[in-house]
């Protein structure tokens, strides 16, 4: 080959060595530190991964349905997974970085679907889009990464200013999820979940009531129900009230204070209230604490019924449990038990939480003299109640326990005392000489009739047409008319003395051109 | 010795003009007809090919990791990468589809770059020239196939734009992915294939004596 070449001069080729490094390596760097960019932001913005358990995972898709919170997207669902007890659905979700901090320990998750609630039809959006996961950011700061999905979404978000209250009661009445707070009939807040608990019967209500609102719930205020319509009849005729349309068809509560009350405590979020079925309720009887006692009468407790009332000097303190022989069914003299209960908070000072203290206090003051005894409350329907009170000539007693139950010594019922009084009244009347007195009496009054009527007959002769009236008239009118002419005889004298002597002065002319005249 | 077959071009000093194709001798510089620069191999070209090849390498990650999509609708957003699309269609039984996608979105970019790798370093030890230049030809070749993935990125986010109700945009995905191919496409046309058959001359040559030492 070289040969080919021989007719033309060999050209030796210049070999020029190539940079050691050519600037294309820029490139890759390039690439690297783009590729090291990317992968940064992909882990910067992929935030914790976290873990919801739903009921069921309806409309929920996995790497689809979005998380949003305020309608920004805070991640996407990873996985959907039954659980192990295949009683509900595990939903993992991606979050985005800036989510981190709103997955905080009371955070709250629920899916939104379209609904038809007691707050109205909410979610019609996603009707169209398809369900996604709303998240409610809450004001703790302690991280969580594992939430248990609300079914129903809240009615208030965490983040609004206000006061969460739990109210319980024996009957919903009426009340859901959604129903108004009122305070004067301002609307004041909102139910926003209702719960039931199989073990006490006894409803839960969760309430929020608004900020401006918060200040007004206090440690004694009272919450009751204002739903439907209320129909009074009294002896002031009939009284109908009935609430805003609103808590007409959706029920409704309403608060205040008891009137009289002083100012109380204000209360913090999670205060438990009682919610009372109507506003003359609240004004019933209501034991916080209970310490039992046991009470033994020897008389008939007709007339006493569950829940009557203990009072102490008049001031209620307890309640009526349970009248039964079963409290002590051994009882050799058949003294007939009753139960009550007592609310040391209303008796002492001393924390109620512990019943020591109060059933110490109970024995001193045995000691010193307290016992029970049945009064009648109410002469027209014969209800009894107990009544504790110190009596001075009391039998030395102390609390003995039987049965388990401390019990309080009693005096003599009030209704057998009633009754041995009113025998020994009656029968002291019967002892009485009755039919003598009447007829006496009787007797005593014929007598005074006759008087009576002698002494008419007598005053008679003085009245105005008698004798002595006449004379008296016609002697007076005699006197009158010689004081008449006594006067006359006067005036003339004062005049004219002279006419003693020379007569009255009409009787002769007087003299001509006399100047007098 | 030279660093070039005693029969080649090259070692006469005769260069191959990279524009006109004048082939002339490599002192002048300048091609004499067109003007252009006169080299007797493409300038730096392993060292380029190599920077190329590993930018791209270091691209398929994101390409293949980050959403090439993202469709905004009324019914929410929904991102997908590649891989989560060939897998989508594999659900859906569109099996052709997703084998097309699949081969021309994973399988070609990652056989280009092992070939351009393995042309690489052919072309250090000039090992089995014959298969290699056929290697060369074949990334030559599939180069620009890869681009269809691109192409339909660019498509649809230039026609769906229907505001509100839906849009898509290009994610990070799609430019890494574009990225991967231009610097493949880029690092094919930067390597010169001659170099495997200077390498291989030059393994001739210290192969040649020992072969006559054998005999």
């Amino acid at each position: 080959m070289a040969e080919q070449f021989s007719d033309s001069p060999r050209l030796t080729p210049i070999v020029r060595r190539g940079r050691r490094f050519s600037p294309i390596w820029i490139v890759p760097v390039v690439a690297g530190l783009l590729g090291l960019w990317l992968a940064w932001k992909y882990y910067e913005e992929r935030g914790p991964e976290i873990t919801v358990h739903f009921e069921t995972a309806e409309g929920v898709v996995a790497g689809k349905t979005a998380i949003m919170c305020r309608s920004v997207n805070v991640g996407t669902v990873g996985n959907i997974s039954l659980t192990e007890n295949l009683k509900g659905v595990l939903v993992t979700m991606q979050m985005t970085s800036e989510a981190t901090r709103l997955l905080t320990k009371d955070a709250q998750i629920w899916v939104v679907r379209p609904r038809y609630g007691a707050s109205g039809v909410s979610g019609l959006s996603t009707i169209v889009s398809g369900s996604y996961i709303e998240l409610e950011p809450g004001l703790s700061k302690e991280p969580r990464r594992e939430f248990i999905g609300l079914e129903q979404p809240p009615v208030t978000p965490k983040g609004v200013p206000g006061l969460h209250v739990t109210l319980l009661t024996d009957e919903a009445g009426g009340i859901a999820p959604g129903s108004p707070i009122l305070y004067k009939g301002l609307g004041a807040g909102k139910i926003e979940s209702r719960t039931f608990h199989p073990e006490n019967g006894k409803v839960e209500f969760n309430a929020f009531i608004g900020a401006e609102y918060a200040n007004l719930v206090r440690s004694n205020t009272k919450f009751w129900n204002v739903s439907g319509i209320d129909v009074q009849v009294g002896a002031n005729g009939l009284h109908l009230h009935a609430g805003t349309l609103e808590s007409l068809l959706l029920g409704g509560i309403t608060f205040g204070q008891p009137t009289g009350a002083g100012s109380a405590p204000a209360v913090g979020d999670g205060a438990v209230f009682a919610l009372y079925d109507s506003l003359e309720d609240t004004k019933k009887f209501v034991m916080k604490n209970s310490v039992p006692f046991l009470l033994l009468f020897t008389g008939s407790v007709r007339g006493l019924s569950e829940d009557a009332p203990v009072e102490f000097r008049g001031v209620r303190i307890g309640t009526v449990s349970g009248v039964s022989f079963r409290y002590l069914p051994n009882d050799a003299a058949r003294r007939v038990p009753v139960l009550i209960q007592i609310d040391p908070g209303l008796i002492t000072n001393l924390s109620s939480d512990s019943t020591e203290p109060a059933e110490r206090f109970v024995e001193q003051a045995v000691v010193g003299g307290l016992r029970a005894s049945l009064k009648t409350g109410s002469f027209l329907t014969g209800q009894l109640y107990v009544d504790l009170d110190f009596q001075k000539d009391a039998q030395p007693a102390t609390v003995v326990e039987l049965e388990g139950y401390r019990v309080i010594p009693t005096i003599g019922s009030g209704l057998s005392e009633l009754q041995d009084k009113a025998s020994a009244l009656l029968d002291k009347l019967q002892a009485l000489p009755l039919d003598e007195t009447v007829r006496k009496a009787t007797e005593a009054l014929a007598a005074i009739k006759s008087t009576a009527e002698k002494l008419d007959q007598t005053v008679g002769g003085y009245g105005e047409n008698g004798p002595l009236y006449q004379d008296i008239s016609k002697t007076l009118h005699q006197l009158e008319e010689t004081l008449r002419s006594v006067r006359t005889l006067t005036d003339t004298l004062e005049r004219k003395p002279n006419s003693l002597i020379f007569g009255k002065p009409g009787r002769v002319a007087p003299p001509k051109g006399s100047p007098n005249q | 010795m030279s660093e070039f077959d005693p029969k080649s071009a090259a070692a006469h000093g005769l260069a191959l003009c990279h524009v006109c194709g004048l082939v002339s001798p490599v002192r002048e510089e300048q091609c004499p007809r067109c003007g252009g620069g006169l080299h007797l191999r493409r300038r730096e070209s392993v060292q380029r090919t190599w920077a190329l090849t590993i930018a791209a390498l270091v691209l398929y990650f994101p390409a293949n990791l980050l959403p090439v999509l993202r469709v905004e609708s009324f019914a929410g957003a929904q991102q997908n990468t590649i891989m989560g699309g060939v897998i989508q269609f594999w659900q859906e039984a569109d099996y052709p589809v997703a084998i097309i996608i699949f081969v021309a979105s994973v399988v070609i970019p990652v056989i280009k770059i092992i070939f351009i790798v393995a042309l690489c370093l052919a072309s250090q030890t000039g090992r089995r020239p014959r298969t290699m230049t056929r290697l060369y030809r074949v990334t030559e070749f599939i180069g620009r196939w890869s681009m269809v993935d691109v192409f339909v990125v660019a498509i649809l986010v230039a026609v769906v734009q229907l505001g509100s109700t839906i849009s898509i945009h290009p994610g990070a995905g799609a430019l890494s992915f574009a990225a991967v191919v231009v610097l493949t496409m880029f690092a094919a046309m930067s390597f010169d294939p001659r170099l495997i058959w200077d390498a291989a001359a030059q393994s001739e040559d210290a192969a040649a004596p020992s072969e006559v030492v054998m005999r």
